[in-house]
Formats: structure tokens, C-alpha cells, sequence
């Protein structure tokens, strides 16, 4: 459908613009820029700043340009005396009360309104009255920081929050010049998209309160990044000021991000420079740590290694992770397990999810926005790639796409959505059932979110997606990764049943095309999966394990047996950035390169490849994932690449990447063939324990980062309200989950999104880890401590 | 003769708000008249041929503005304006809580005439003894038969839900009623599009002021014939002045609209206090331009005011006599818009405040010339620029006084005081 066009003129000059384009956006055609403070592209037009005013021929009073959409044959002056007049009106206006304490502000530099001011602005004040003095430092959330003085109540901030994360914490109160932006009911702006406010916000009033008054934006060197948080990809500016990593803001990417950060990657990045990074390699002596040189920990690993591989053989070596690592390491990393450890056994998986992608259903990111129908399986698209999330908040938002959700947890949105309530187990029959397929029958672009967890889920999908496709539907099905890069690892074969490319690995003709390649022979055979390789490791029969940003305490759902597997395996080498609860039962420790500190490809959710080039240097002698592997592989005698070139070419041979996007898993991998479905959960009494992901929680950067720590999640347990004033529990009350012999202290929340006959418990914290319960764990509740009467 | 007033007929003397009392002066009869003989179409052409005027302020005439509203398949509605808020205008206050069934009759014919799904009344929080009647008299109007479905055994039904405003003077900006009777913050939207198009919930919507529907009945009853017989060619009706200040009887009073400034002040409202001379008189509310003793003979009637150089708005007529200090009533009124601004518009929300504290400054001796040459500049900068009109009423009254009072405001600015001290003038 091709957009029809009309004329305008603008001071004279005439342009070919879309009928109905707002005439802000339509003055670009014609190369005029007119001002603005309140519109925003990706905002619905308000036109109360007033700045916008022009004007248009036949009409008495000047128009506002951002709200005003464009005829054939408008005639518009943004240039004439009126027009200039009111411009500088308007900032005569917003400077009367303004403290233009610029030489201080975060925005100076990069500010709106000192560059209107500047271009447009009247030559000096009138005012002869003081100005009138606001809070200068309101804390209104975890992040956020706000300049009442500063703010020009453009209702930048206040809309984003309502339109786009549809969330409406922040809201307007008071009227006229006591008009100020605070939060709905005094309530903290803890939203996870609290920092795109910042960005928004044409003055200083919004500041992140980690980097305020750090520095000049003139000072600061900018390198485009990619954001490592998650598998949605997001594209970022890393600011650095003497090679200090000092903020990160939004690079837009409209196919991806749509110009928007979460929190968690916008705020958690002062890890990379802080205390706790690991910054030399550490081994373990007489039960204590001690620093060691690169070239004491390599010799080390390699002695135990080959000992192990001449006394019991390669598949004694167990190598689990790739996950959180570039396309690059991840294929170095299955390479050296395979060629030079000589063991098949190599697993990126480190929790539930089994798969990464899905070659019979691709889609992107961005089908998302013209989807007619969205299915949620077993995924809080919040918690895991929030970005993402924006996306089907608006689709869902404005009313175009079906929205319905399956699984033991359900999102929380403004938009009407199915709730399809269903444990684990139960999810694949409710994916089966008529109802939900007559639900999406017909629609023509279906796109499924799923978090990629349980054999018979996928299975059950595929059944779903192939029938919905037979019936004439568009579908996608994105996996929605635990691990930033976990399509990357998938493809480049660190897994047990596949080479690079996927290609199975007992396939001879497959073998051979790596042999090639390598000039090496591929170890026997396939390797054991993360779970095989930990039962063995806890059964005494593995003798080593290498693994790779892989903090299994925190992230794989049976917490007893990564416990007992890492004591009991004669020899653990762990490369972190951090000394996890995992890293400290090591016998080697390597310190690995932050994300900003190394170079190479990740792949997002959809496939898309992104190259990031390293930009700074690593802290202490940190090296990156890269480098480890090829000087390890070394310290063993095997060269793993010759150079850059070669290992492009190798792996673009093995594992090639089309059009910017790798492949994605074969349709078998999807029903998880060959692999061991996990024990179905137990029956008996009590609510179904349902540990649920919490963008904030997890054992590594989030957890040692002394500026973002304090957003963690408490350790606190959601029950539904019916199941709350059985048990009789208040939100706050101090209560103890038990089951088969683990018992953990929680403080209550009552929370209407939770199932009934559930009850919620945060993933991934330490202080009272959800995976110490058996998978499916009916809990019994015992109220230790109730929350204090109110006194009114 | 004395004129027979139309609306306020048998106020004070009956009480009007007992629905027996009200029918036995023949109330409901256009009611009854519209539903058996007359067509939607029929009601609205009669109101047409009236050129019934809005008596809101802005004297847009109401057929046509229900003539705008789309047949588009979507609900209408109708929404009765009685925010009345406007300093020195008190006439919707006095029919709301003397005449309720009149406005409720003429509710209903409004709402016959457009074909709306549902009416509501949007009341100024404040009147609450209003309110209190209001829904007194709906109530009756219910058990009667007269609110609900199937209307007097018709096909027509109308419900009609009484809202209260929270107390702010911009929910009288037609926009800015919708706003808030949808439950947001009152604050005027960009128009176009015109509630007629997008209005309540973006369906069409009719907006209208109290005095205005509580003409409808007796255009109905009596047609439009009647109705152009009184008043002027081009403002035919009666009309309520609300009348205040320095005048012996401040009060409302329903004349033919043309009566003139004198008739009204001296026949009517007393004349003024004893050895007072006539200074100004604003002749619609708060933000109406001063209209000078020479003008004492004009006809009160929209076209004769404008062409005076003023606005007939709400007929809130304002006396002021040679006691009042002109500076202290402009920054009366500017205390006043820079309260009740909603400040979504930097000129109205900074300007307003800025006037304010200028004006302050100039009242307490501490002005200068300076300021007196930003005061003027400022209609350059607030007239036309906001999305609704507050901004620019909000120094029209200023800028009137600034020309033709001049001297008072040098006198604060070079000798401190005019000397006249007001005691009257409060702070808003």
C-alpha cells in the first residue's frame, strides 16, 4: 500500500510529504527543523509546551506543528516576526523559575532547552522577581533522581509511562504554576524502564542517581554497544571518561529496541570496575585461594587435564557454559573441549531451558508489533527481555493483537489478556486444547514467546504452531534465552549432541567435515548433557569440570546436586567475573573480560548478529573468554586458531551466519529428542511452589555491583489472595516454606496475579535459593512471625 | 409594564422544586408537547429557528451546534454545563437551586433533539446545595416518569447522571468538563476535534450551559416565534445578569437581552451607593474588558458589548465606583487565573504566575516602568497561544485597565498607593 503524498510549503520551500503527517515531522521534508520541548516521535502529541508554534496560511491564530497533521497545499512560515516572538515567549517563560544552574547539570551540554534557548531564546530575562525555589534532589525510585527546579512539565516522562510501559507511576499534581511531575500515591518509580525518562526529559530534572554529577557530557567518548543483559539485544552507548565506564544510554535500533533500555542494562554496569571483579587468577591451595600468575593457572589446568585424559580418558572432562559468551567463544570453547580435552561432553545449558531457537518457525523481534495474535508460554517477558515486553505491551495495548498467556505464572499487564493458569506439566495439554488453538485460528500473524523450558512444552508447541500454520496463519515462535547468547551457543555446537551448525554428532559425514577443518579426531560418540554430567561429577565419576560464566548454584534447578557434583569432582576450574557461590568451590579460578571489555558477535533472540568491538581495557590482568581458551589450548600444546581470519572463515564453513542472522535449530531439536524429560512433580498436599524469574535477581552482576545491588529483590513469597486468608497470612508476615526437608524463611506478598494454589518465590537468590526445593515442590507454610497491628 | 421574566418565573414566591408545584405552572408540558407531537428533527429545527444564543459566554447558537454532531453509528451525549465558576456570575447557581425541573425538562427536550444515549450534569463540586437539589428533583422526575425508559409511554428514554466537579474553574471549559467527567485531570483538550465529533469517551457529545437548556422548554412550548419577540434581532431571548458590586440591590435579574447598562444598574440593581460616582463595570465576568460611564447606554446584548469593545460572556455584571482601586482588582483577577490555570501550557501556567507576582509587586509599591511595559507586552505571548482560552482571558481584563486606568497603576509604581483602599477586594 503505497502512502499518498501531498505539498506543503514551508518559508517558501515546497515538499512532497505523507498526507496526515503531523507538520513538525513533515517540516524535515522541506529541510526546516522546528523546535520543540513536549513532542517526542515515539509519543502520542500533546502540544502544551507551545514552542511548535507557526504559521499556517488561513488560519487566525498560530497552530502548534505537533499536533497539527498536514494538507495538500498548507502553506507554513515557521520564520516570520510572530512565530520568532512566540518562541521566545515560550523560553522567556520556562526560564523565568528555571535555576540555570548549567555549570553543574547532568544535561548541560546536551540539553534542549539550552540549545533553544540559544538558537531561539530572547536575548535576557525581564524578570525582575526572584526565582522561586523547588526540591532539588527528589528520590522518586531506585534510579531516578528528579530537579523540581528544572523541570518544564513537558509531560515527556509522565507519557512514556502511561503510553508506552503503561504502567502510570508518574503523574502530574496540582495545578497551573504548582503543577509538578511526582508518583501516583507517593509510590516509589521502581518501573523497569524507569531510566528512559532520563533520556526523555529535554532538561535536567530526571538524573540517574549513579551517574549524577559525574561528569560533562563533552568529556565523555562514546562507543556504540550492545547490551549483554538479555537475549533481546538491545543496542547501547557506552560513555567512558578516562577509561571509565561512567553511564549507558539507548542506541536505536527500530528492529530491536525500538529506542528503549530496561533498568537492569541501563543501570547495572558499575560492576564491571568494582571490588569484587576477579582480577587475577586464583588457585586453590590447602583449602584457601592465592593469587597465581596466568601462566601458574594454565600449567596447572593443563597438568590436571591431560592426567585426567591419559588416566580415565576425555569424556572424564566435563565443560559446561557458552551462554554469556560471543559467537566466537563460543564456538573456541566447544573447540578446545573437543579438540584438545578430547571430551564430547559440552553443554551451554545451565538452567531449564533446553533450546534457543526454532528453524521451523523464525520470526523477529519486531513481528512482534505487527502481530495479530501474541502467545506467552511459560515466560514473564518482563522479567527475562523487557524491552521486548514494550513491544507487546503496545501491540496488546492497542487493541490489535490477541494476548493470551500459558503457564504457572502470569504476566502483569494493563491490556485485557487469556490467562491460561497451568504447571509445568500441564502446559503442553492446554497447548493441545481447542480452545486455545480456536483462540488464534485465522489470525494472520501469530508470534509465540516462550522461554524455552520443558521438552514436552515444545513438542506440544510445534503440534500447536504446525496446525495454526495449516490453517493460514503467519507464525513465529521466539525462544526467549536465560542467557544472553544462548542461540549463539546453540549454533556453534556447545552441546552435546551437535557440532557447529548443528549438525548431529554421531553423523559421519558431519565428523568428518569438522575433522577437516580442525585436522584432529572428534572425541567417541555423544557427550552428556549438563544434567548427565552433574549426576555423574556427584556419583564420583567425572573427574573434572571446566565451566564457563556459569554460576550453577544460582541457576540450575536442582541446587543439591550441583552442590554435591562440585564438591565431589576431583578437579573444578571455573572462568567468571566473579567469585560465585559456584566459583568457590573451584580449584582454578580465572578472571574473565566484562562485556565492555572484549570484542566479538552476539546473537539476539531472533538470530540477529551484532559485532561489538572491545572498548576498554579489561580490569587487572582480566583476560577475555577469547583469549583464555587460546592460551589455555596452548599451555596443552594445541594451537586453537591461527588468527582472526582463519577463525571467521572456519566458523562462517561450520556454522555460517546469513543476512546478519544465524541459523536456528532444526526442527527435531524442538521436541528434544533423544534427551531425558524431567521426573514429573510430586503430588501430594500444598501450594505448588513456582519459582519465577526477577530481572533483578541472580548471583553475578547484579548481585556485586555496589550501585545496583540495593534494587534486588527481597526474598519474598507471592501467594494469591484466597490462599493468603486461608493460611492467614497479611502481606509482610514472616513465613517458612518446607518441603522435603528444605525449609526457607520468605516474607509474604499478596498479589492477585499469582495462581491460586501457588505460591511465588524469586529465582536466583542466594539467600534463600528456590532451586534448594525439588522441582514441582508442593511447600507447606507456617506463619512464624505476623505483622504487627497497624496502629491507627 | 414591568417585563414578565421567563425563566426565574415564580422564584421566591413558589417552590418551584416540588414537582407539583412545578407542573402546576406548566411544567413538563413541552415535555409531553415534544414527545406526541414533534419529531427530534422537529425540537431541533424549532430551537434552530430561535437562534437561541449559548448563554455560556460564548454565544454560539445551540441548534447549530447540535447540527455538527455526526450520524455515525457511534453514542451520543449530552452534558449539561453547570460549572458555573466565573467570578460574579451566579445565574445557573439560582436555576439549579430554585428551578431544577426546568433544567431537567430542558435536559431532556436537548437530548430528544440530538438523539443521545445519555445525559449528564456536570456540577460545580461547590454547589452543593445544588447538587442536594438536583438530585432531589431527579428523583421525582423518575417516580414520575418523566427520566428513564420509555418516556411519558414513548419510544424515548434518558437516563441522567449528576456528576460533581472537584472544584476547579477550567472543568467549565467545555473540554476540560469531559476530561474530568471521565475521571482524568480537568484539563481543556486540542480542538479540533470538537466535542460534536470527539467528545465523552470520543463519542459526539453536546455541551451545553445551564440557562441555555433551561430555554429549550419554553421555545418548545410557546416556538420560536415567541421566542424572537423579545431581546434583539440577532440575541433574541431573555437573559440573566448576574449582577455585583458597588450597587445598592446586587442580584440576578431576567430582562430582554438589549436592555440597556443604565436600565439594568439604575432601574434594576438600585443604582449606586449614596455619593459614589461610576468608575467601570466589567459586563461578563471575570475576564470582560471594562466597559466606562460612557458606555452606560449601550444595548447588553453580544453584538452591542463586542462592539463596545467588551464581552457579554456570562452577564456577570461587575459595578465598580470611585472607591475601588483598579490595580487591586486586576490583581484580584490574576491571583485568580494563575490559581485556576491547569497548567498544561507554559504560557498560560508561567504567565498567569508571572502576572500575578508583577502585579503584586506594583500593588505593594515596589513596581516600576519596567514592568509595566512586560504586562503589556505579555498579550503578545498569552493571546492565542494555549489550548484553551484561559490563557488569553486571563489578561484581557488587565489589558483593559492598564489603558484606560493608566494613572492608578503610575500611581503605585511612582507614589506607592493610589490611595483608595478597597477593603472589598479580597485575595482570591
Amino acid at each position: 500500500m503505497s502512502q499518498e503524498m501531498v505539498t506543503i510549503t514551508v518559508n517558501g520551500r515546497q515538499a512532497q510529504v505523507p498526507k496526515g503527517m503531523l507538520l513538525v515531522e513533515a517540516a524535515k521534508y522541506a529541510g526546516i527543523d522546528i523546535p520543540v520541548f513536549c513532542y517526542h516521535p515515539k509519543l502520542d502529541p500533546v502540544g502544551v509546551c507551545r514552542m511548535c508554534l507557526v504559521e499556517v496560511e488561513g488560519q487566525r491564530k498560530p497552530v502548534p506543528a505537533c499536533t497539527t497533521p498536514v494538507a495538500d497545499g498548507m502553506v507554513v512560515r515557521t520564520d516570520t516576526p510572530v512565530v520568532q516572538r512566540l518562541q521566545r515567549g515560550v523560553i522567556e517563560f520556562l526560564l523565568l523559575n528555571h535555576p540555570l544552574d548549567c555549570p553543574i547539570c547532568d544535561k548541560g551540554g546536551e540539553c534542549p532547552l539550552q540549545d533553544q534557548t540559544f538558537r531561539y531564546g530572547p536575548p535576557q530575562g525581564r524578570s525582575l522577581d526572584p526565582k522561586v525555589r523547588k526540591p532539588k534532589a527528589v528520590d522518586l525510585g531506585n534510579f531516578i533522581v528528579f530537579d523540581q527546579e528544572r523541570c518544564i512539565l513537558c509531560r515527556r516522562c509522565t507519557r512514556f509511562d502511561h503510553e508506552i510501559t503503561q504502567e502510570d507511576h508518574l503523574v502530574i499534581t496540582q495545578r497551573a504554576h504548582e503543577n509538578r511531575v511526582t508518583t501516583a500515591d507517593g509510590a516509589p518509580f521502581n518501573s523497569y524502564f524507569s531510566g528512559n525518562t532520563i533520556e526523555l526529559c529535554p532538561v535536567g530534572a530526571l538524573t540517574s542517581d549513579i551517574y549524577r554529577f559525574k561528569a560533562r557530557p563533552w568529556d565523555l567518548a562514546r562507543v556504540p554497544f550492545v547490551c549483554t543483559g538479555c537475549p533481546a539485544g538491545c543496542n547501547v552507548y557506552l560513555d567512558f571518561r578516562f577509561g571509565e565506564l561512567l553511564r549507558v544510554i539507548s542506541r536505536d535500533n527500530p528492529e530491536l529496541d525500538g529506542g528503549w533500555l530496561c533498568d537492569r542494562g541501563r543501570f547495572n554496569y558499575r560492576y564491571v570496575h568494582g571490588e569484587e571483579r576477579l582480577r587475577r587468577p586464583l588457585v586453590k591451595k590447602d583449602g584457601a585461594f592465592v593469587e597465581v600468575s596466568w601462566e601458574e593457572a594454565f600449567a596447572e589446568i593443563a597438568r590436571r587435564l591431560r592426567q585426567v585424559r591419559r588416566d580415565r580418558g576425555g569424556a572424564a572432562i566435563g565443560a559446561i557454559g557458552g551462554g554469556r559468551l560471543t559467537n566466537e567463544e563460543a564456538y573456541l570453547f566447544q573447540k578446545l573441549v573437543r579438540a584438545v580435552f578430547g571430551s564430547p561432553n559440552v553443554d551451554w545449558r545451565v538452567g531449564e531451558q533446553y533450546i534457543a531457537s526454532s528453524r521451523e518457525f523464525p520470526g523477529r523481534i519486531s513481528d512482534i508489533s505487527q502481530a495479530s495474535g501474541i502467545l506467552l508460554v511459560d515466560l514473564l517477558p518482563a522479567e527475562r527481555i523487557p524491552v521486548v515486553d514494550l513491544r507487546i505491551r503496545r501491540a496488546a495495548g492497542r487493541g490489535r493483537a490477541l494476548l493470551a498467556a500459558v503457564g504457572p505464572a502470569m504476566p502483569t499487564y494493563r491490556p485485557e489478556f487469556k490467562a491460561f493458569p497451568a504447571r509445568e506439566e500441564e502446559i503442553p495439554r492446554v497447548l493441545a486444547s481447542e480452545e486455545l488453538f480456536e483462540l488464534y485460528r485465522g489470525r494472520s500473524r501469530v508470534v509465540v514467546l516462550w522461554s524455552g523450558r520443558g521438552r514436552a512444552v515444545g513438542a506440544a508447541l510445534a503440534a500447536l504452531l504446525r496446525r495454526l500454520k495449516e490453517a493460514g496463519s503467519e507464525v513465529s515462535l521466539l525462544i526467549a534465552g536465560e542467557q544472553a547468547n544462548a542461540w549463539g551457543a546453540e549454533a556453534m555446537g556447545v552441546h552435546p549432541e551437535r557440532l557447529p551448525g548443528y549438525a548431529p554428532v554421531l553423523h559421519e559425514g558431519a565428523r568428518r567435515l569438522v575433522e577437516q577443518a580442525w585436522q584432529v579426531a572428534l572425541p567417541e560418540g555423544a557427550g552428556l548433557d549438563t544434567a548427565r554430567m552433574l549426576q555423574r561429577a556427584a556419583a564420583g565419576r567425572l573427574e573434572a569440570l571446566y565451566l564457563v560464566s556459569a554460576n550453577l548454584m544460582a541457576t540450575f534447578p536442582d541446587r543439591q546436586l550441583v552442590e554435591q557434583a562440585l564438591s565431589k569432582v576431583p578437579f573444578l576450574v571455573v572462568q567468571d567475573l566473579f567469585l560465585t557461590e559456584t566459583a568457590k568451590h573451584a580449584d582454578v579460578v580465572l578472571p574473565a573480560a566484562a562485556f565492555p571489555e572484549k570484542s566479538g558477535r552476539y546473537t539476539a533472540m531472533d538470530g540477529t548478529v551484532q559485532a561489538v568491538e572491545q572498548a576498554m581495557e579489561a580490569e587487572g590482568d582480566a583476560l577475555s573468554d577469547r583469549e583464555i581458551f587460546a592460551r589455555l589450548a596452548q599451555a596443552m600444546g594445541v594451537r586453537l586458531y591461527a588468527s582472526d581470519q582463519e577463525l571467521a572463515w572456519e566458523m562462517q564453513h561450520l556454522a555460517g551466519a546469513q543476512d546478519g542472522r544465524l541459523a536456528a535449530a532444526p526442527a527435531e531439536m524442538l521436541a528434544g529428542e533423544g534427551e531425558e524429560e524431567p521426573a514429573p512433580a510430586a503430588e501430594g498436599e500444598g501450594l505448588v511452589l513456582v519459582p519465577v524469574e526477577r530481572l533483578y535477581a541472580g548471583g553475578g552482576t547484579a548481585y556485586f555491583d555496589a550501585e545496583f545491588r540495593r534494587a534486588r529483590p527481597k526474598a519474598e513469597a507471592r501467594f494469591h489472595p484466597e490462599d493468603a486468608a486461608r493460611l492467614g497470612i497479611a502481606a509482610g508476615a514472616a513465613v517458612e516454606l518446607a518441603a522435603g526437608g528444605v525449609s526457607q524463611r520468605y516474607e509474604a506478598a499478596v498479589d492477585r496475579s499469582v495462581v491460586a494454589g501457588t505460591v511465588q518465590v524469586p529465582k536466583g537468590l542466594f539467600e534463600a535459593p528456590a532451586n534448594a526445593f525439588a522441582k514441582g515442590a508442593r511447600v507447606a507454610v507456617t506463619v512464624l512471625k505476623p505483622v504487627a497491628e497497624e496502629v491507627s | 409594564m414591568a417585563f414578565e421574566p421567563v425563566l426565574t418565573k415564580g422564584i421566591g414566591k413558589l417552590d418551584l422544586v416540588d414537582i407539583e408545584v412545578y407542573e402546576s405552572q406548566g411544567g413538563y408540558q413541552a415535555l409531553r408537547k415534544a414527545l406526541k407531537q414533534m419529531t427530534p428533527e422537529d425540537v431541533h429545527n424549532e430551537v434552530k429557528k430561535a437562534n437561541l444564543r449559548g448563554r455560556g459566554g460564548a454565544g454560539f447558537p445551540a441548534g447549530i451546534k447540535w447540527g455538527f454532531l455526526p450520524d455515525d453509528g457511534r453514542p451520543r451525549y449530552l452534558c449539561c454545563n453547570a460549572d458555573e465558576s466565573e467570578p460574579g456570575t451566579f445565574n445557573n447557581k439560582m436555576l439549579i437551586e430554585y428551578n431544577p425541573h426546568l433544567l431537567i425538562e430542558g435536559i431532556l427536550l436537548a437530548a430528544y433533539a440530538t438523539k443521545a444515549a445519555q445525559s449528564f450534569i456536570y456540577i460545580r463540586g461547590e454547589f452543593k446545595r445544588g447538587y442536594e437539589t438536583l438530585v432531589k428533583a431527579l428523583a421525582q422526575a423518575k417516580a414520575k416518569g418523566y427520566v428513564g425508559r420509555n418516556i411519558l409511554g414513548s419510544d424515548f428514554s434518558q437516563e441522567i447522571t449528576i456528576h460533581r466537579g472537584a472544584g476547579a474553574y477550567i472543568c467549565g471549559e467545555e473540554t476540560g468538563l469531559l476530561s474530568s467527567l471521565e475521571g482524568g485531570r480537568g484539563e481543556p483538550r486540542i480542538k479540533p476535534p470538537f466535542p460534536a465529533v470527539s467528545g465523552l469517551y470520543g463519542c459526539p457529545t453536546v455541551v451545553n450551559n445551564v440557562e441555555t437548556l433551561c430555554n429549550v422548554p419554553f421555545i418548545v412550548d410557546r416556538g420560536a416565534e415567541w421566542f424572537l419577540s423579545i431581546g434583539t434581532e440577532k440575541s433574541p431571548g431573555t437573559k440573566i445578569f448576574s449582577v455585583s458590586g458597588k450597587v445598592r440591590r446586587p442580584g440576578n435579574y431576567e430582562l430582554p437581552l438589549g436592555v440597556t447598562l443604565r436600565e439594568l444598574l439604575e432601574e434594576h440593581a438600585g443604582g449606586l451607593l449614596p455619593g459614589r460616582t461610576l468608575k467601570a463595570v466589567q459586563p461578563g465576568g471575570a475576564s470582560s474588558p471594562v466597559l466606562l460611564p460612557e458606555h452606560l447606554d449601550i444595548p447588553l446584548d453580544f453584538d452591542s458589548v463586542q462592539a463596545a469593545g467588551s464581552i457579554l460572556g456570562t452577564a456577570g455584571v461587575i459595578v465598580f465606583d470611585d472607591t475601588v482601586c483598579m490595580v487591586r482588582t486586576a490583581l484580584y483577577y490574576a491571583d485568580f487565573f494563575s490559581h485556576e490555570s491547569c497548567g498544561q501550557c507554559t504560557p498560560c501556567r508561567e504567565g498567569t504566575a508571572w502576572t500575578a507576582r508583577i502585579l503584586r509587586r506594583i500593588e505593594q509599591g515596589q513596581g516600576t516602568e519596567h514592568d509595566l511595559e512586560v504586562l503589556r507586552s505579555l498579550k503578545e505571548t498569552m493571546s492565542g497561544t494555549t489550548i484553551c482560552l484561559l490563557s488569553d482571558f486571563s489578561i484581557t481584563y488587565l489589558q483593559s485597565v492598564l489603558k484606560h486606568f493608566e494613572d492608578e497603576f503610575k500611581a503605585h509604581v511612582h507614589g506607592r498607593s493610589c490611595g483608595l483602599h478597597a477593603r472589598e477586594v479580597r485575595s482570591a
